[in-house]
């Protein structure tokens, strides 16, 4: 039983959704709050990484990211950072394909929040910091932690788009989910089975959780 | 009285369509990545000279035997080596006396392209390459087919174990699903050096630094599927493949003849 599998999805998808969190947060509040000139194709563009296959996303990252693109070759020359074949391309695959997960429930948290008490706070002399740690980020966690749950499990599944950008090196990149497939392959049933149990048993646990988290107030007592 | 010839004609044409309309001959053929661009014409050709219809399957041999496992409707089988065919045969997936090799391959180290190049530079694959200098720091990832599904990777580690190189490149080695993915990061440039097939290399925007040592020769055997509705048909096929002229498109590909 390889337990490195584990570890290396557990780690991916924890600090995706970290990434997403930051990245996904703070685009959330600004759909939220703000309008202005193509926001619609932002949104658009935003969630697109859900809708399209995997592989597609997996593809596009490779083509922006690999070492004969202009980002994948600055980052090489600058910083002799190689994305392809990393944990770190697996990091950002993930984070990519989860992103739209975390900002369409965090955005629909924010908005839910009743603007009247917003405005009461800016009335009341709140700067917007101050609105927004202690007005709209205390009513929209719920929201935003249900979103956190789904990324999360969601990482944890990432196939496509990893196998394209980080490839399966056993220890290194072969998450849990990549682990299966090459075992499915092999003819391997009992690592393949292990291995789903585990995974089907640790993604089971998140959705209860999220579920439990995002209860409303009242029935938690 | 009209309507009843109507509708015994449309009926007579529902149940007879299956014969009317069938085509004389299907095939469905699972063969090795490494074959893809030469079954493909293959196939073309064989399908303008006979009415039979082939529907080819692309895997890495490790695969295709477990897709057969699981109960494939594949008439032939067309794995990179023996490995994967005994272990066919070991199931009961395949009937033992179709069993033959129909051609040969060689296994070479390859590189990128330089970058200066624009042409691609067809290497020697007359003398060995020397596996040594893959130890050295300038190449950080060597691209080598997942030795328990790609008879490709399978021949690369055991040259790398003959060679004692195995366990100092282990960190290296990124495993691809199959010999084109080895060849596609490459040419991508994503891996320093890679072992495919000299049939893989051939045409491509990567240089070939020369052929991998191997204990024998790489042979590639075909056989009939056990459970195969269509096994006169298969033979046909197989037999053509045999032939003088599936061979030429084979030896046009890369591939050797058997010695």
């Amino acid at each position: 039983m390889d337990w490195r599998a584990i570890e290396l999805s557990l780690w991916v998808a924890g600090i995706a959704t970290l990434l997403n969190l930051i990245l996904g947060g703070s685009l959330a509040y600004l759909l939220a709050r703000r309008d202005f000139a193509g926001k619609s194709l932002l949104e658009a563009l935003l969630t697109l990484p859900m809708v399209l296959p995997p592989t597609v996303v997996g593809y596009y990252l490779l083509v922006l990211l690999g070492r004969h693109s202009a980002i994948g070759s600055a980052l090489e020359s600058w910083f002799d950072i190689r994305l392809i074949f990393t944990i770190e391309g697996a990091i950002i695959a993930a984070t990519v394909v989860t992103f739209p997960l975390v900002l369409k429930p965090a955005r629909a948290a924010f908005e839910a929040v009743d603007l009247q008490l917003v405005q009461a706070a800016k009335v009341l002399g709140l700067s917007n910091l101050a609105v927004f740690c202690r007005i709209s980020l205390p009513l929209a966690w719920r929201g935003i932690l249900a979103g956190l749950m789904l990324a999360f499990a969601r990482a944890m599944g990432e196939f496509g788009a990893t196998l394209m950008l980080a490839g399966s090196i056993p220890g290194k990149t072969q998450t849990l989910s990549i682990a299966i497939y090459e075992a499915v392959q092999a003819g391997d049933q009992h690592s393949a089975n292990t291995l789903v149990l585990v995974t089907s048993g640790l993604c089971i646990v998140l959705l209860l959780l999220a579920s439990w988290l995002t209860k409303p107030a009242s029935s938690l007592r | 009285m009209r309507v009843t010839c109507a509708f015994g004609l449309l009926l007579w044409t529902w149940l007879a369509s299956p014969v009317l309309l069938a085509a004389p001959c299907e095939l469905t053929i699972s063969a090795a990545a490494s074959l893809s661009g030469a079954f493909k014409a293959i196939a073309a050709q064989y399908e303008q000279q006979q009415p039979c219809q082939l529907t080819l399957n692309f895997a890495a041999s490790g695969v295709l035997v477990q897709q057969l496992r699981h109960g494939a409707p594949v008439d032939l089988l067309a794995t990179a080596d023996q490995q994967s065919m005994d272990l066919a045969e070991a199931g009961a997936l395949i009937d033992p006396t179709s069993r033959q090799d129909f051609i040969a391959n060689r296994l070479v180290l390859i590189v990128p392209a330089s970058p200066a190049a624009t042409s691609p530079q067809t290497g020697s694959t007359a003398t060995n390459a020397d596996l040594q200098p893959l130890t050295a720091p300038v190449f950080q990832r060597i691209a080598i087919g997942n030795p328990a599904t790609v008879p490709a990777g399978r021949y690369a580690k055991a040259s790398l174990q003959q060679a004692g190189l195995w366990p100092a490149l282990g960190a290296k080695l990124v495993q691809a699903a199959n010999v084109r993915q080895v060849l596609d990061y490459v040419v991508r440039g994503e891996a320093e050096a890679g072992f495919v097939y000299a049939s893989d290399a051939k045409d491509q925007p990567v240089r070939t630094l020369g052929l991998v040592p191997l204990q024998s020769p790489i042979r590639y055997p075909l056989a009939i599927s056990s459970t195969s509705k269509h096994a006169a048909q298969a033979r046909a096929f197989s037999q053509y493949l045999r032939s003088q002229a599936a061979q030429q498109i084979l030896l046009q590909y890369g591939f050797s003849t058997m010695e």
